[in-house]
């Protein structure tokens, strides 16, 4: 088990290293993560009401409390792009975090839950054509980077059914834009210049969970607003082989998420969720000042997963397999021109035993990006993620 | 904590416990080693997510739109003709030593007078107090290289030197310092072709001089040699003791030792030549002269570049004034560019650019590549912008004059400095 976790980690590190965004990244702090795991995603990334023993829900620490034993969860993704403005495709892998939960205390349910994961990504790659004097050159605008954030927190049930959850987020990232502009000849020097700007803050995670319904489970997290230090250096590459670094210094607002969920269990096999979210991005300020172009951004999302053979006690592996079903509409942040995007996905995955307690998750989305802006196209999108949970009991006892 | 033996969950049915409690739970943890199977499904998974993953994408133009106005770079080009923008140009005399140099010039003519140096400070032992002298010579091969008319009588004189000189620091400024017989210690008159050789005879006492100098250690020093000087007869280039070994100047010594003859060559030699003459300031004109020498300077003002610019590529056109400029010599067609790096001794920066001529424009020499590139980027970034330095080509060796139009001439004749830069975003 160990050889599987270590050959997962070292293949996600790898993924990583990809890039293949879109322009619109560029923007603001980048593409947001939804931030959810491969088993959220395939039930169209809902997740403020879902509780699970093996799955750590990302978005509402309350549900931790449903974890009995160590969990060890990381996860990665692959994105499929194609721009109806374009021939090319963009692609991706990334990892998309990796996270624990430990149980400290049992009659309150108390856990200890901590967790490192991307909060956006700026990926980006374009070119433009010029001369001068009959010099033909190439520029390249390229970004890279995004921000992560750590976490730690608690959760517990202080009360039949009531569950809470507290989480500090640390923020973190780098977010790089890189200008080249090179010349065919190949023999005059190249322009190289990259605007650093490094980010860095605080802001807490919290989160409600109540059960206490038949069937029913109810959710809301709230993730506080956050202002970040953001530092950003301007380097130029000279032929002289020094550079020149200019600085400043300025905010990083991250804005209130508000994230609102419910889940039934519909049978014993089915279990139904939706989910929202809203986070308001139209007075955030973006460094000097508020950037032109952000505005609101919310979701919509319902999904439902299935245990076909929950109570096949013949099929020890097919009784633990979940099938899942998805749909979500949501409205990203950016608006370029004051023409707003909105993206539609289906999602659909499965949940499988590796063996005992641990499990992995697959989903697959599929959705369009689609703006009135002649800028920006329609894009349709497919992703593929893949997750792990790994159960640990800790402090056994050997049986005589 | 509770005290016995623990392990972390394996292969049987085990007892969890909490770090903050005693009570026992059944975790049901049990593994199945039968279950292997879907550890190799997510190891084929990651595999394949680990191929798909491996592609890049090449940069493509979509999106381009999307970058702001203020973000976007190019590139631009400066123009110090096309805008006008300031210059300065002046010469300097260069005190420079030719011990180096593989061709010496001895003679008067056109307002430069060239005199040589050249000793032999060893000879073979054994002969310093014995035998007989019967003949010495200093044989010296020439060049096709001249001023004035070759075909003139040309009178060489061989003084002897009685002060001490050193071919790598003598200078025109020691010149005064430096003491010589009136007499001549030998002459050599008449007129010979461009590759041809003429013998020098020079006085027996003064070779046994060098004879006995040579055989005690404390004496070697004081071999001073002879200096050359032609007063008749324009300037003449011969090959010099740096020249290969087959040209270079060479001193004979015929001796009878108890009825035999010997010839004896003079060893460890060391030659250098001067050149005196008044220095051109020609208006409008950057005149660079061999053998002198004579240096040009040239300055731009480069305000006009935004500062910390990155620049990418800087071109230096000179125009050739072919009336003032002469190739008695090999009248070479290139000039050297430095950059200076001191604006009261003109020093040079260690690496300089050969010129080429622009094949379009005959008479334009153009001088470019990454030390022009640099030297420029150092003055856009607001570092000591002392100009460029202009040599003329086989300045150690060519007394010839390469004439440049000035900052202040024509317009279109003008030194010229194109650069091409990046806009910062």
């Amino acid at each position: 088990m160990k050889k599987l976790i270590i050959a997962f980690l070292l293949l996600t590190s790898i993924a990583g290293a990809q890039n293949g965004g879109t322009v619109e990244s560029r923007y603001g702090i980048g593409e947001l993560d939804l931030m959810v795991t491969a088993r959220q995603r395939g039930m169209g990334s809902t997740a403020a009401g879902l509780q699970s023993a093996t799955d750590i829900n990302t978005i509402n620490p309350a549900a931790w409390s449903s974890i009995q034993e160590l969990r060890l969860q990381g996860g990665m993704s692959l994105e499929y792009i194609t721009i109806s403005r374009s021939s090319d495709v963009a692609k991706s892998g990334a990892i998309k975090g990796f996270g624990f939960v430990f149980p400290l205390e049992e009659s309150m349910k108390l856990r200890l839950g901590s967790a490192i994961m991307p909060v956006s990504r700026s990926d980006y790659a374009t070119v433009s054509r010029g001369s001068i004097n009959d010099e033909a050159y190439t520029i390249s605008y390229e970004g890279a980077g995004g921000l992560s954030l750590f976490r730690a927190g608690l959760s517990a049930e202080p009360l039949p059914h009531v569950k809470i959850g507290a989480a500090y987020n640390y923020y973190f990232g780098n977010i790089d834009q890189n200008w080249e502009l090179r010349f065919d000849n190949g023999s005059w020097f190249t322009s190289r210049q990259t605007r650093a700007t490094s980010h860095n803050g605080s802001g807490f995670l919290l989160g409600l969970l109540y059960d206490g319904m038949k069937h029913l489970s109810i959710g809301a997290s709230l993730q506080t607003a956050a202002q970040l230090n953001a530092s950003r250096n301007l380097v130029l590459e000279y032929s002289t082989q020094d550079s020149t670094l200019t600085g400043a210094s300025g905010k990083q607002d991250l804005p209130m998420a508000i994230d609102i969920g419910i889940a039934w269990e519909m049978t014993d096999e089915l279990l139904i969720a939706a989910d929202y979210r809203r986070q308001d991005w139209t007075e955030a300020i973006m460094f000097d000042g508020k950037q032109t172009g952000q505005g609101e951004a919310y979701k919509f999302a319902v999904g439902a997963e299935w245990y076909p053979y929950k109570n096949d006690l013949d099929a020890r592996t097919l009784s633990r397999t979940a099938f899942r079903l998805g749909f979500y509409m949501q409205q990203p942040y950016l608006a370029f021109e004051n023409y707003k995007a909105t993206e539609y996905f289906i999602t659909a995955g499965a949940g499988f035993p590796i063996f005992g307690n641990n499990r992995g998750d697959i989903a697959l989305e599929y959705g369009s990006r689609s703006s009135d802006s002649p800028l920006l196209g329609t894009q349709n999108i497919m992703r593929a993620s893949f997750s792990v949970t790994v159960g640990e009991s800790w402090f056994i006892r050997k049986t005589e | 904590m509770l005290s016995g033996e623990f392990s972390l969950a394996g292969d049987r049915r085990d007892t969890v416990f909490y770090p903050f409690t005693f009570a026992g739970q059944d975790s049901g943890s049990i593994v199945n080693n039968k279950e292997r199977p879907h550890v190799r499904i997510v190891t084929v998974l990651a595999a394949l997510l680990l191929f798909l993953t491996a592609c890049q994408n090449d940069p493509d133009p979509t999106g381009i739109g999307l970058i702001p106005d203020t973000d976007i770079i190019g590139a631009l080009d400066f123009d110090s003709q096309r805008d006008s923008s300031a210059s300065r140009s002046a010469v300097y005399p260069f005190e420079m030593t030719h011990g180096t140099a593989d061709i010496i010039s001895v003679g008067e003519a056109e307002g430069y007078t060239s005199r040589a140096l050249m000793r032999w400070i060893y000879f073979p032992a054994g002969y310093a107090a014995g035998g007989r002298i019967v003949s010495a010579t200093i044989r010296l091969h020439s060049l096709p290289y001249h001023l004035g008319d070759a075909s003139a009588p040309f009178r060489l004189e061989a003084r002897e030197i009685t002060s001490f000189w050193n071919s790598y620091t003598f200078t025109n400024t020691d010149w005064a310092d430096l003491k010589y017989e009136a007499t001549p210690a030998g002459i050599f008159e008449g007129t010979f072709g461009d590759n041809d050789s003429i013998d020098i005879p020079i006085d027996s006492a003064l070779v046994r001089t060098w004879l006995i100098n040579s055989s005690v250690d404390s004496n070697i020093t004081k071999n001073y040699g002879v200096m050359l000087q032609a007063p008749t007869g324009g300037v003449r280039s011969f090959y010099s003791l740096d020249a290969s070994s087959l040209v270079r100047p060479q001193l004979t010594v015929i001796i009878e030792l108890d009825g035999v003859l010997d010839t004896l060559a003079g060893e460890s030699a060391d030659d250098t030549y001067l050149v005196t003459g008044a220095m051109r300031e020609d208006a409008q004109r950057i005149v660079l002269q061999g053998g002198t020498s004579v240096r040009g300077k040239l300055y731009f003002d480069l305000s006009a570049i935004p500062p910390a610019s990155i620049v990418n590529f800087a071109q230096l056109y000179l125009t050739k004034d072919p009336d003032l400029s002469t190739a008695n010599y090999r009248g070479a067609d290139t000039v050297l560019v430095y950059e200076s790096v001191d604006s009261t001794d003109n020093v040079l920066n260690s690496s300089g650019v050969f010129s080429r001529e622009v094949e379009s424009s005959p008479g334009v020499y153009i001088a470019d590549g990454i030390l022009i590139t640099r030297a420029v980027q150092k003055w856009v970034n607001h570092k000591d912008n002392y100009g460029f330095i202009l040599v003329a080509m086989n300045e150690n060796t060519d007394l010839d004059r390469l004439a440049l139009y000035g900052a202040d001439a024509p317009e279109d004749k003008r030194p010229r400095l194109v650069v091409t830069y990046t806009t910062k975003p």
